[in-house]
C-alpha cells in the first residue's frame, strides 16, 4: 500500500475519534453555574468569562457541562460558544479533509466532495419531473395532524418575539408581534 | 409553467441590466407600462407568489435534485406542514424537500417550497432541530422575504410586463432561457441580515407552538458555530447569512427566558434518528 493511503487513513481515524459527544465551549460573559436547570436554582460557581467547558447534554434552555476541575452544573445554552476552535483555525486535520461528525446517523462523512456551489445555482436549469415528485411528497393539514397527534406534539399559544431595540431602522417590525396565527390546528 | 414564466423572468432579470438582455423594447410601450404601474398597486397577488416560487423552486431542483428517499421526504413533509398549521398562512400549498446535496444548506422560495440539504440534515440531532431549521424558513415565506427582495431590486411590477412582451417574441427564445438559468442567482446573493434574524425569532416562536423545543434551532446554530468556515461545503450558506455567532446573540437578546419554559417540549431523538437506520 503506498504512503499516502497509510496517511489518508490515520489523518481520517484522527479527525474521526470522538473528543467528546458535543466536544468544548466557551463562555461568552460572565455567569453563574447552577446546580440545576432553573433560574432560580443555587449557584455553584462564578464562571469568568472564556471559561472552557466540556458539554455533557443540552436540556432546553439549559446545558450541562464539567470543568477541568472536575466540578458539574448548568450553564444557559445561549451562554456558550462553540466556535473557538473554529476561529482558531483548528488543528488542520479535520479542516484537511473536511470531515465532520454528524448528528443522529453518526456517520462519519466527507463534505465538500459535491456542494450547491453558486455556479450551481447560476446556472441551474428547471427540474420539471423534480417538481412532480416534490408534489408527490405532500402533505395535507390533516395528514399532519394525525402525524402531530401519533408524535403527542401538542399546540401552545404564543406570540412571536419583539425584535430586540439593538436592531433599530426596520418600520415594520412591530407587524411581526400582532396576531400569533390563525385558528389553532 | 408556461404562465409563470413572465414572473421568473422578473425575478431572473432583475440583476441583469436591460441594456444587456438583447431585448429591442418599444420605448413607447415601456411609457405606457409605468405609467399604468405608477396608479396600479405593485402588490403581487398569491397565486403570481405560488407562480414565482414554482418557477424557483424548479431551479433550485435543477441544481440539485431530491434525494431519493419517499419515506423521509414524507417525513419532513410531515413535520414541515405540522409547523406550517402555527403560522399566519397555513393555506398554502407547501411543499417540503430534503436535496441531494453534501452543501449545509437550507431554502426557502416564495408560495410555501421550502427545502433542506442532505448535508444539512445529516448534522441534526433530533426532530426538534429539523422543526426550528424548517420554521426559520417557513418565516421567510410568511413575511414574503424573498418576494420583497426581488420587489425591491427589480420594480417587479414594470420588469414582468417589460418581459411578458419580449417573451411573445420568439426569435429571443434562447436568450429568454439563458436568463431562467442565471435567475436563482439571488439564492447565491442572501437576504438582507435583518430577514435572517427576523426568520430566526420567528422560527423559534412556529416550532414552540407546534409543540417542539424552541432551543434546538440555537442548537443547530451553535453546531453549525463548529464549522470551519472555509469548509466548502459550508461557503454558500456563510457567504448568505449572518455568521452562526451572531445569530445566537440576536437570539439570546431576543428570547431572554421568555421561552424557557417550553424547554421541556418535544425532542423527537428516536423517531428522528429512524429515518436514517431503516431496518
Amino acid at each position: 500500500m503506498n504512503p499516502c493511503r497509510w496517511l489518508l487513513i490515520a489523518l481520517l481515524v484522527f479527525a474521526a475519534a470522538p473528543a467528546t459527544a458535543d466536544g468544548t465551549a466557551a463562555t461568552v460573559k460572565p455567569v453563574e453555574l447552577r446546580n440545576a436547570p432553573f433560574i432560580d436554582a443555587e449557584a455553584v460557581a462564578r464562571l469568568p468569562r472564556q471559561t472552557r467547558v466540556t458539554i455533557i447534554k443540552r436540556q432546553g434552555a439549559w446545558t450541562k457541562i464539567h470543568m477541568t476541575d472536575g466540578r458539574r452544573g448548568w450553564l444557559r445554552m445561549l451562554d456558550l460558544d462553540f466556535g473557538e476552535n473554529a476561529k482558531k483555525g483548528d488543528s488542520g486535520l479535520g479542516a484537511l479533509l473536511n470531515v465532520a461528525r454528524t448528528g443522529s446517523s453518526g456517520m462519519t462523512v466527507a463534505t465538500g466532495v459535491r456542494g450547491l456551489s453558486e455556479e450551481d445555482l447560476k446556472s441551474a436549469r428547471p427540474n420539471p419531473a423534480a417538481l412532480k415528485q416534490l408534489d408527490r411528497y405532500t402533505v395535507s393539514a390533516a395528514q399532519a395532524r394525525r402525524f402531530a397527534r401519533h408524535a403527542r406534539l401538542h399546540t401552545q399559544n404564543i406570540h412571536y418575539l419583539a425584535a430586540p431595540s439593538s436592531e433599530t431602522g426596520n418600520a415594520s417590525e412591530p407587524a411581526d408581534n400582532a396576531a400569533p396565527f390563525g385558528d389553532l390546528p | 409553467m408556461k404562465r409563470a414564466m413572465p414572473w421568473i423572468l422578473a425575478a431572473v432579470l432583475l440583476s441583469l441590466p436591460l441594456a444587456g438582455s438583447g431585448f429591442q423594447l418599444n420605448l413607447n410601450k415601456i411609457g405606457d407600462i409605468l405609467h399604468k404601474t405608477r396608479q396600479a398597486s405593485s402588490t403581487v397577488s398569491e397565486a403570481q407568489e405560488v407562480q414565482i416560487g414554482t418557477g424557483i423552486a424548479a431551479n433550485l431542483l435543477g441544481a440539485a435534485p431530491l434525494v431519493r428517499d419517499p419515506a423521509l421526504q414524507r417525513y419532513v413533509n410531515d413535520v414541515g406542514r405540522w409547523l406550517t398549521l402555527h403560522s399566519s398562512r397555513p393555506d398554502l400549498p407547501w411543499h417540503f424537500g430534503v436535496l441531494d446535496t453534501n452543501d449545509i444548506n437550507a431554502f426557502a422560495a416564495p408560495g410555501g417550497y421550502v427545502f433542506i440539504t442532505r448535508g444539512l440534515l445529516l448534522r441534526l440531532h433530533s426532530e426538534a432541530e429539523l422543526a426550528g431549521v424548517l420554521a426559520h424558513e417557513i418565516a421567510h415565506v410568511l413575511k414574503k422575504h424573498h418576494l420583497r427582495a426581488i420587489e425591491k431590486n427589480a420594480r417587479m411590477g414594470i420588469l414582468a410586463d417589460v418581459l411578458h412582451m419580449a417573451a411573445q417574441d420568439k426569435r429571443h427564445g434562447e436568450s429568454l432561457q439563458k436568463a431562467i438559468g442565471a435567475g436563482t442567482e439571488l439564492y447565491a446573493r442572501g437576504l438582507d441580515k435583518d430577514d435572517e434574524y427576523q426568520a430566526d425569532r420567528m422560527g423559534v416562536v412556529i416550532a414552540a407552538r407546534a409543540g417542539y423545543d424552541p432551543f434546538a434551532l440555537p442548537a443547530v446554530l451553535q453546531t453549525l458555530e463548529k464549522i470551519n468556515p472555509r469548509d466548502s461545503a459550508f461557503a454558500l450558506m456563510f457567504k448568505t447569512h449572518p455568521t452562526a455567532e451572531n445569530r445566537l446573540r440576536a437570539l439570546d437578546a431576543a428570547m431572554g427566558a421568555q421561552l424557557d419554559r417550553y424547554g421541556r417540549q418535544a425532542e423527537g431523538t428516536a423517531r428522528f434518528a429512524r429515518h436514517f437506520h431503516p431496518r
